[in-house]
């Protein structure tokens, strides 16, 4: 369901694929009782975007499995971790930017960070960041299923929100404390 | 095949050279991880896209354009960054609604904001990692810091949209 590292569940039958399925089957009965020729049109559209993004996501999880083998963690901590104010803002947006992999990966690492008393705002912008322009997630789920242009699109509204998340969460920080780590 | 397919092919055609020259075995753990996201998530787009199917020819599309179309301005983008604040799990869901919105008529700028108001509250992602691993005080800072983030993007995006009709 997440797009973290999958590992020790039963590779076919969870919940979440349970959940699906059971949505599949009340839309689908709703459909029937709505006409045959409604549940043929609705297996229909789905089938032609199962056989769209079917070589699009193979692809895209082959190269989700090599970013994260190839992109060194330690150094995304290192760079993170020895600068901080405006310098550390830009430089987190870039690191969550590369950052691969799902919540498994960069929240242990956020964590981490955050022990070593990181400042709130890179920490900020580095989440935010991953979140909305992490380069796996848009390879793996944005240009199958919407397309180069809304990605493009949507990246570039994206550049400057993780600094401003980031400065906003310093300005609430220096109002109202850290509290305890 | 069409041209996002053949990029998307081209860079993880790359990236499998690239670790074939790294020293030690990387490709054999590379290949590995892709193995593994192919078997755990192909099920469960399978079923994921027959429910969108099911779902694209229920929503009536003059509802959805109503309210989140291209015409509906400020408060389309307004309506997607507060849908998208309260869709739950993980981009298998978010992804194929937002592609099922799409195809019934939603416009670019209010999918925008939707997905960025998924991607910053996902509150799946704040329950089960942010508190547990960096406490309920950062996540509450950083979701007030986020708070402008979605409607800002869908109304970046509609100008941009605008301004530039990228032929991609």
């Amino acid at each position: 369901m997440s797009q973290g590292t999958p590992k020790k569940r039963n590779p076919f039958i969870d919940t979440s694929f349970l959940i699906f399925a059971a949505l599949a089957l009340v839309a689908g009965a709703v459909c029937y009782s709505r006409g045959k020729d409604v549940f043929y049109e609705g297996i229909n559209s789905s089938l032609s975007l199962f056989l769209d993004i079917t070589p699009r996501l193979s692809a895209a999880f082959l190269m989700a499995g090599f970013v994260e083998v190839l992109v060194p963690k330690d150094l995304i901590t290192k760079w993170m971790g020895e600068k901080s104010g405006t310098k550390g803002i830009v430089i987190a947006t870039v690191a969550g930017v590369v950052t691969p992999g799902g919540p498994m990966i960069s929240f242990p690492l956020i964590a981490a960070l955050y022990r070593l008393g990181a400042d709130f705002g890179p920490l900020v912008g580095y989440l935010t960041s991953w979140e909305l322009m992490g380069i796996q997630r848009i390879i793996v789920w944005e240009i199958p299923f919407m397309g180069i242009r809304f990605a493009v699109l949507r990246f570039a509204v994206s550049l400057l929100l993780p600094i401003i998340a980031a400065f906003t969460a310093q300005r609430l920080v220096s109002h109202f404390g850290v509290g305890s780590r | 095949m069409d041209i996002p397919t053949l990029i998307i092919w081209v860079l993880a055609l790359i990236l499998v050279v690239v670790s074939f020259l790294r020293p030690g075995k990387v490709y054999v753990e590379g290949f590995r991880k892709a193995l593994d996201y192919m078997i755990i998530m192909f099920p469960r787009i399978f079923m994921a896209l027959l429910v969108s199917g099911f779902f694209s020819v229920l929503i009536p599309t003059d509802i959805v354009a109503s309210w989140i179309g291209k015409e509906a301005g400020l408060k389309g983008i307004l309506v997607g960054s507060f849908l998208g604040g309260f869709t739950p799990g993980g981009p298998l869901i978010s992804f194929p609604i937002a592609f099922v919105l799409f195809k019934s008529g939603a416009g670019t700028p209010p999918l925008i904001a939707f997905l960025t108001a998924w991607s910053v509250f996902a509150f799946h992602r704040v329950i089960a990692y942010e508190i547990p691993l960096v406490g309920s005080r950062f996540a509450a800072i950083r979701i007030a810091s986020s708070l402008i983030l979605p409607p800002l993007a869908g109304i970046l995006a509609a100008i941009l949209d605008a301004a530039l009709p990228l032929g991609v």
